[in-house]
């Protein structure tokens, strides 16, 4: 895992919002599901020194683990050769993990509460992942790679779900899935 | 994957080997657990060694629910661990199964 190291921590607080993370790590992945382990820590040593209590860590790997388990057996349909690479960033106020990835597109509807008791035994991962963190976003970019965007907060603060295409940033971090 | 079983009386505790139950390793549990369930009415999963469980792992439980109660069984679990529990308050399982923090609290409950 690569670590650019720690920003000081003092920041206005008209800066909470500011784009420069305080730390940043990336981890690249084979595609499959023995992978899933190598995920959880990674969001726990990149949280470690985060303002994030230790269940929203735990929410959080818990997020990233579906959202990973969902790009192995659906974007890329269990193939073996796909890439996958993570990154994680941490502001004064929350931490952003992206995924991204080159498989299938996807851009799920919000979900609902699901009803545990009619049988069904899977299913559930995108509901998880919507309801552990604050804030889901399913992008694309214009070269094709798709981004998943999970945001955790410090604090209460309101669920959001969406998706768009964005255009090609010009700085990468070198990924080709 | 080893599950051993204890029996408290007619309630069967499967103690749940490993850290996780994921998507990698949730269908090895599912095959070794159901000739365990075929066996058993009253059951009891002490979880207390895992650290981590998804939403596979998830549907492994109520796989394991829904066997003993076509059969007139029923599950309870204990052990959660505070990131079990995470993914349970998510989901609010406890709606469905009703869980303890020690085996014997869990067994007793049968009674």
């Amino acid at each position: 895992m690569k670590r650019l190291g720690k920003v000081p921590t003092a920041v206005s607080s008209k800066s909470c919002r500011e784009s420069k993370p305080l730390s940043h790590a990336e981890k690249k992945l084979n595609c499959n599901l023995a992978e899933l382990a190598a995920v959880r820590d990674f969001v726990r040593q990149a949280c470690g020194d985060s303002v994030l209590d230790q269940k929203s860590i735990t929410l959080l790997e818990l997020a990233l683990t579906e959202t990973t388990s969902n790009v192995i057996r659906h974007a890329y349909k269990g193939r073996t050769d796909g890439r996958i690479d993570i990154s994680a960033d941490t502001y004064a106020d929350r931490v952003v993990i992206k995924l991204y990835h080159r498989g299938l597109e996807f851009h799920p509807k919000p979900q609902e509460l699901p009803r545990l008791d009619v049988g069904q035994e899977g299913g559930y991962g995108l509901y998880i992942i919507e309801h552990s963190v604050d804030e889901v976003k399913y992008l694309r970019e214009k070269d094709g790679r798709n981004c998943i965007v999970l945001s955790k907060s410090r604090g209460e603060s309101h669920r959001k779900i969406g998706s768009q295409q964005i255009q090609t940033r010009s700085s990468n971090n070198g990924a080709e899935g | 994957m080893e599950l051993k079983v204890e029996k408290v009386g007619d309630v069967s505790v499967i103690k749940v080997p490993g850290r996780s139950l994921e998507a990698s390793n949730v269908e090895e549990f599912k095959q070794d657990i159901l000739p365990i369930l075929n066996e058993s009415g009253r059951v009891v999963l002490d979880i207390k060694n895992l650290d981590f469980v998804d939403s596979s792992g998830l549907g492994a439980f109520l796989s394991c629910l829904r066997t003993l109660n076509e059969r007139g069984g029923d599950l309870k679990i204990a052990g959660m661990t505070k990131a079990v529990r995470a993914l349970f308050e998510v989901v609010r399982m406890h709606r469905i199964c009703d869980s303890f923090d020690t085996v014997d609290e869990a067994t007793k409950a049968f009674e």
